[in-house]
C-alpha cells in the first residue's frame, strides 16, 4: 500500500472515498422497499394489537362515564363468567367439526374429480364456485333457506317425503351449529377440494403404476401411497380452520345473531357483542387479546409445521 | 364382465359426479329465482320451484332502471334500501379498487425484498409477516377504531381503504412474494449487466414475468374488501360509505322488514364480480394462496 | 412603510374573520335511523324556510343507532345536536350523562297535550330528556274473514278466549296455528315477555333490586311456553322468527291472530304485500282473565333528545319543537301511515279519525303500556334475560330454571356498574 507524502489521507477524504455511495443505497434498498408495507403493517395492526392490550387493563365501558385502571380485572371477570368459556368451548367445537366434514367431503370430491370423464375442467371450475360468494350473501341465502315456513330445504324434504311435519332448523342451539357448519361447509368446500386436487396432481403417477405391478388394490393403494401424500395438505388445512374460526362473525351474524339460547355464540361474535353492543370496550378488548393469544399460538404451530427447515417464502 | 364392472364403474363416477355438481349450483339456483318470484309466489307452500310468472322488477330498481314507476311496483318502502343500494355499489368498488391498489403496488415492492435481497431482519420480518397474515380483524378493532375517530375519518371511505390494505397487505406480500421467486434468478442479473438499476431490473424483468402473481394478488386483495362485512359495520354508518355486505346485511335486520326477494336480488348482484373473478382466476389464487406450503 | 404594510395585514384578517363568522351559518346536525329520513327532510325545510340556520341529516341504520350514538357521544366531540331517544336507550343515555333535560324548554300547553303514555316513556327520572316518542305499540291483528268463518264476531277480551277461539279455528281447519310469534333471541321477545309479564302482574324491580325470577315473571314465561307446548295455538317455528318476519304468515291469511307494530298495519294494508287487506282489523291487545288485567302492550315509543355537548341547543330546540308540532304528526301520518303520535290532540282529530279509524284503538291502546325496565345498562340487562327466556321457551329449560340463572347473571351485572359508579 502506497501512501503518498504529498497527497496525506486527512479523515474526511478517507471517510468519504471509504463509503460507495451504491454499496450503502445497496444495502438501505431493501428497507426503502419494504418502508410503506412495514409502517402499514407496524402502525395498522402491531401497534394496535398491543394498544388493545393496554385497553384490556381499564375499566372503560362507554355508558360509564370516566376510565380507570382495571390490572387484570376484566381478564379475571373474563375466566369467572361460565358464558366465556362456554362460547370458546362452540368455537373449537365448530373448529373440529367443520374439519373433520370438510377434509372428509373435500378428500372425497377431489378424489372423484381427479377421475377421468367427460366435462372435467367444468366440473372442477363450477366446484369453487360457492367459495366467491360474500359470506354474508351466504349467511341470508341460507337463512331463507333454512326459513321455517317458506324455506326450501324444509319445501324440498317435505315434498321428497324425508320429514313429515316443516322443522324448525335454528330454533334448537345443537341443531343450529350444525346448520351453520353446513352453509359454512358449502362456501369453502370448493377451496379445500382444490387444494387437494393439486396434491393428488403432484403425486408422480409411476408410484402408482409401480404399485399396480405389486398387485396393490385400489384401497391399499389409497391408504399406503394417497394418504400419505397428502398429509401437508391434511395438516395445512387443519391449522387453516382452526385459524378461520376464530374469525367466524358474518355467518352468525345473518343466520342467528348468536342464538338461539346462545348456541351459536362463538368467541369472536362474544368479542363484538361485549365491545360494539354493550360498549364495554375494556372487557371487549380482553377477549379480543384472548383470541389473538390463542391465534398466535395456532399460527406458530402453523409456522412450525411448513416453514421450519426454511422461514422465508420456500 | 369386466365390460360390465368399467360401466357400473362409469355409471358410479357420473352420478357422483351429478351430485357434486349439483349441490354446488343448487343453492345459487334457489337465489336467482326467489330474487325474479312475486312476493306472493316466495310465500307458497310448498315453494314454487319455478316461477309462473318471473318479474325482474327487483334488478331494474337496484340497478336504477327504469325509474320511479319499477320502484313504485316493488313498494315505495324500499326507496331507501334501493337508495343505500346503489350508494354501495359504488362505495364497494371505490373502496376495494384503491385498498387493492395499495396492497399490489406496496406489496410487490415488499415482497421483492424479501424474494430476492439479502438484509439485516430478514428472518424476523418475515415472521412477523406471516404472523400479521393470520391475525383476525377483531385484535385490532377497538385502537382502530379510537384512531379513525380521532383523525375524524369516521363514515368515511378513506378510513375502510385504510384499513383494507392493511389487512390485505400481509397477504399480498406473501402471494406475491411466492411467485416473484418462481422468476429465474439469471434473466434479473443479465439486466443489471446490461446497465440496469436494481429498480428497473424489478420494473422490466421480474414484474411481467410474474404476472400471474399480479392477477392473483389483485384478486384476492379485491375479494377480501368486497367480502368484508365486520369492520363495515364498525366503520360505516351512512351512505357516503356503507359497503354493499353492509348494506345487504341491513337488508335483513333493519327496521323495514326483511324482504327474501329484495335481499336474494342483492345478493345475486353482489356475487357476479367475486364469482367472475374466482373463476378467471382460479389457477392463480389457488397457487398464490397455497403460498408454497403444499409444493405442487 | 412596513409598519403600515403589518397594519393593513392585521385589518384585513380582522375583516375576514368577522366576515367569516357571519357568512357561515350555523349547523344543526340531527341524526335520524334511515327509516326516518324521509320524515326528516321535510322538516329540514320548514326549518330552513324559518331559521336562517341548516340542517344536517345523518342517517343510522335502526339496529344499530344506540351503538353509534353512544360511541359518538361517548368521545364527547360527536358533532351531533339532536338524536333519536329510543324509549329502552333514555335511562343509559341520561346516566352516561349525554342528554339535557327538556323541561325548561316545553311550554305549558304543549305539555299538557301530550299522552300520559308518551310522557312516561320519554321521562326518567323525573325530568323530560326527549319529545315526540309517539306511542307506537304493539297491538292484535286479527283477520275477521277466518274468524267469522269460524262463527266468531268479536276479536277476543282475553288470552283465555283467544286460545279458545284459535283451537276452534285449528279443528275446523281453518288455520294451522292460531297465532305466530316473533321469539327468536332478537328485542322482539322481550317485548312480548314485557307484554306477559304485566298481564300478570309482575314488575322487574323489587325495591332498589333488579328481579327477574319473581313468580310472576316465572307464570308469565310458563304461559307463554304453554301457548306453543301446551294449548298448541302458536306455530313452532315462533322461536326462530323476529317481529318482522312473523307478520308474513299473518298477511298471508295462514293465522288469524298476530301482535304487530304499527308499521306491520301499514303493510297490512299495502296490497304489494298483503292478502288480507280488506280483512286485517286491529283491536288491544287481549287481558289474562286470570289476573283481571284488561290489556298490556309494550312501547316502541323514540323521541327525539339533544345531547349535552350541543353548542346550539336553542335552535335544536326549534328543530324538536317542528318535527313534533301536532301539524307535522297530522301531515305524517296523512303522507306515510307515520303513526308516531305522541299529542292527544292529533289522535282526537277529526280529520284523521275518518281516515284512520284504527287511530281509536291506537290511542286507547297507549293507555295500557307497559315501560320495559329503564335500567341503564338495558342491552346487556335484555340480552341476557331474553337468552334465558328463549331457552325456556325453545325447552331446554324450565322457566323458574330459566329465570334464576337470568338472576344470577344480572346481579353479577348489577354489581359491576354499581362498583364503577
Amino acid at each position: 500500500m502506497k501512501v503518498s507524502i504529498f497527497k496525506p489521507r486527512t479523515d474526511s477524504r478517507r471517510w468519504y472515498t471509504a463509503l460507495d455511495w451504491d454499496k450503502v443505497n445497496g444495502k438501505l434498498f431493501p428497507y426503502y422497499l419494504l418502508a410503506p408495507s412495514l409502517i402499514i403493517i407496524f402502525g395498522l395492526t402491531i401497534y394496535p394489537i398491543f394498544y388493545s392490550f393496554g385497553v384490556s387493563l381499564l375499566n372503560y365501558n362507554l355508558l360509564i362515564p370516566g376510565k380507570s385502571f382495571a390490572g387484570l380485572g376484566n381478564y379475571m371477570r373474563l375466566f369467572m363468567d361460565s358464558e366465556f368459556w362456554a362460547s370458546l368451548g362452540r368455537t373449537l367445537y365448530f373448529a373440529m367439526v367443520s374439519i373433520a366434514v370438510q377434509i372428509t367431503l373435500g378428500m372425497i370430491v377431489a378424489l372423484v374429480l381427479d377421475q377421468r370423464f367427460v366435462g372435467r375442467g367444468w366440473t372442477r371450475a363450477i366446484v369453487l364456485l360457492p367459495w366467491g360468494v360474500p359470506t354474508i350473501v351466504n349467511g341470508i341465502l341460507w337463512k331463507w333457506i333454512y326459513q321455517p315456513n317458506y324455506g326450501a330445504l324444509n319445501g324440498l324434504l317435505y315434498q321428497l317425503g324425508f320429514i313429515k311435519q316443516y322443522m324448525q332448523w335454528l330454533s334448537d342451539p345443537w341443531l343450529a351449529m350444525h346448520m351453520i357448519i353446513i352453509a359454512d361447509t358449502w362456501k369453502v368446500l370448493g377451496f379445500y377440494v382444490v387444494l387437494f386436487l393439486a396434491s393428488l396432481q403432484s403425486i408422480p403417477s409411476d408410484i402408482y403404476e409401480s404399485a399396480r405391478v405389486d398387485g396393490a388394490s385400489p384401497i391399499r393403494q389409497f391408504i399406503h401411497i394417497t394418504l400419505p401424500m397428502l398429509r401437508p395438505t391434511f395438516l395445512l388445512i387443519l391449522v387453516m380452520r382452526t385459524l378461520e374460526t376464530f374469525r367466524v362473525f358474518d355467518i352468525i351474524y345473518a343466520l342467528t345473531q348468536g342464538g338461539p339460547a346462545n348456541g351459536t355464540k362463538v368467541i369472536g361474535y362474544m368479542a363484538y357483542e361485549e365491545t360494539f353492543r354493550f360498549l364495554d370496550f375494556g372487557r371487549g378488548a380482553a377477549v379480543s387479546i384472548v383470541i389473538t393469544l390463542l391465534v398466535a399460538a395456532f399460527s406458530l404451530l402453523y409456522i412450525r409445521m411448513f416453514f421450519d427447515r426454511d422461514v422465508q417464502f420456500s | 364382465m369386466q365390460l360390465k364392472t368399467k360401466l357400473t364403474n362409469k355409471v358410479l363416477l357420473y352420478s357422483l359426479v351429478a351430485v357434486i355438481i349439483v349441490s354446488s349450483i343448487a343453492p345459487f339456483v334457489w337465489m336467482v329465482i326467489s330474487s325474479i318470484s312475486t312476493d306472493i309466489e316466495l310465500l307458497s307452500t310448498p315453494p314454487h320451484w319455478i316461477p309462473s310468472s318471473p318479474i325482474f322488477d327487483r334488478y331494474m330498481a337496484l340497478l336504477g332502471i327504469g325509474g320511479d314507476r319499477v320502484v313504485s311496483r316493488i313498494g315505495p318502502s324500499f326507496q331507501l334500501s334501493i337508495t343505500a343500494f346503489k350508494c354501495g355499489v359504488i362505495n364497494s368498488l371505490l373502496i376495494g379498487i384503491l385498498a387493492t391498489i395499495i396492497c399490489v403496488v406496496f406489496g410487490s415492492l415488499a415482497a421483492y425484498a424479501f424474494a430476492r435481497l439479502k438484509f439485516w431482519g430478514r428472518e424476523k420480518l418475515s415472521f412477523i409477516l406471516l404472523g400479521t397474515r393470520m391475525t383476525p380483524p377483531i385484535s385490532t378493532v377497538i385502537p382502530l377504531y379510537l384512531m379513525i375517530k380521532a383523525l375524524n375519518l369516521m363514515d368515511t371511505r378513506t378510513a375502510l381503504v385504510i384499513i383494507y390494505a392493511s389487512s390485505s397487505l400481509p397477504i399480498t406480500i406473501w402471494v406475491m412474494g411466492s411467485f416473484f421467486q418462481t422468476v429465474p434468478k439469471d434473466i434479473e442479473d443479465a439486466a443489471m449487466i446490461d446497465g440496469c438499476s436494481r429498480l428497473q431490473a424489478l420494473v422490466k424483468t421480474i414484474l411481467p414475468l410474474s404476472a400471474p402473481g399480479f392477477v392473483a394478488a389483485t384478486i384476492i386483495a379485491f375479494l377480501n374488501s368486497w367480502n368484508e362485512l365486520f369492520l363495515a359495520l364498525i366503520f360505516t354508518q351512512s351512505n357516503a360509505s356503507k359497503t354493499l355486505p353492509k348494506v345487504i346485511s341491513e337488508f335483513s335486520t333493519a327496521f323495514a322488514g326483511i324482504d327474501y326477494g329484495l335481499a336474494m336480488t342483492g345478493a345475486v348482484i353482489a356475487t357476479v364480480p367475486p364469482i367472475l373473478l374466482a373463476l378467471l382466476g382460479q389457477k392463480y389464487i389457488v397457487k398464490g394462496l397455497m403460498g408454497g406450503a403444499v409444493k405442487g | 412603510m412596513k409598519r403600515n404594510l403589518s397594519i393593513l395585514i392585521m385589518v384585513l384578517l380582522v375583516l375576514a374573520t368577522v366576515a367569516g363568522s357571519t357568512i357561515a351559518k350555523e349547523t344543526i346536525v340531527v341524526v335520524t335511523p334511515s327509516n326516518g329520513a324521509p320524515g326528516a327532510e321535510r322538516v329540514k325545510r320548514i326549518f330552513e324556510s324559518k331559521f336562517d340556520a341548516t340542517i344536517e341529516i345523518v342517517t343510522q341504520a335502526y339496529n344499530l343507532t344506540h351503538e353509534k350514538i353512544v360511541t359518538a357521544a361517548a368521545s364527547g366531540s360527536a358533532g351531533y345536536d339532536v338524536i333519536p331517544a329510543d324509549t329502552v336507550y333514555i335511562p343509559s343515555y341520561v346516566e352516561a350523562g349525554f342528554l339535557t333535560p327538556l323541561d325548561s324548554y316545553i311550554p305549558k300547553d304543549y305539555l299538557n297535550d301530550i299522552t300520559a303514555g308518551s310522557l312516561k316513556e320519554m321521562t326518567y327520572k323525573g325530568k323530560i330528556y326527549a319529545l315526540g316518542g309517539g306511542t307506537a305499540n304493539k297491538y292484535l291483528f286479527y283477520n275477521t274473514q277466518i274468524l267469522r268463518k269460524a262463527g266468531f264476531n268479536a276479536p277476543p277480551k282475553t288470552w283465555e278466549e283467544l286460545i279458545n277461539m284459535s283451537q276452534v279455528i285449528q279443528r275446523k281447519g281453518l288455520a294451522k296455528y292460531g297465532i305466530a310469534w316473533g321469539w327468536s333471541q332478537g328485542e322482539g321477545l322481550m317485548c312480548d315477555y314485557n307484554i306477559f309479564l304485566r298481564l300478570f302482574k309482575g314488575d322487574y324491580k323489587l325495591g332498589d333490586k333488579w328481579v327477574v325470577n319473581t313468580k310472576e315473571a316465572v307464570e308469565a314465561l310458563q304461559f307463554m311456553a304453554d301457548t306453543i307446548y301446551k294449548y298448541k295455538i302458536a306455530d313452532p317455528a315462533s322461536t326462530s322468527l323476529d317481529d318482522r318476519e312473523v307478520l308474513n304468515s299473518f298477511l298471508k291469511g295462514d293465522i288469524p291472530f298476530v301482535l304487530g307494530w304499527p308499521f306491520g298495519w301499514v303493510w297490512a294494508k299495502d296490497p304489494t304485500k298483503s292478502r288480507v287487506v280488506d280483512s286485517v282489523e286491529i283491536a288491544l291487545v287481549p287481558g289474562l282473565k286470570k289476573t283481571g288485567v284488561v290489556s298490556a302492550s309494550t312501547s316502541g315509543a323514540s323521541g327525539l333528545a339533544i345531547l349535552s355537548s350541543s353548542k346550539n341547543k336553542a335552535l335544536a330546540w326549534e328543530y324538536i319543537r317542528i318535527a313534533t308540532s301536532p301539524e307535522v304528526q297530522k301531515y305524517n301520518m296523512q303522507l306515510e301511515h307515520n303513526q308516531n303520535i305522541s299529542l292527544k290532540s292529533v289522535y282526537d282529530d277529526p280529520e284523521l279519525l275518518a281516515k284512520f279509524p284504527e287511530l281509536k284503538v291506537m290511542r286507547k291502546q297507549t293507555e295500557y303500556s307497559f315501560p320495559r325496565p329503564r335500567v341503564a345498562w338495558y342491552p346487556q340487562f335484555s340480552e341476557t334475560l331474553r337468552v334465558e327466556i328463549h331457552k325456556a321457551l325453545t325447552g331446554i329449560a324450565k322457566p323458574k330454571q330459566a329465570l334464576d340463572e337470568a338472576q344470577k347473571k344480572i346481579d353479577v351485572l348489577a354489581r359491576q356498574f354499581d362498583r364503577h359508579r
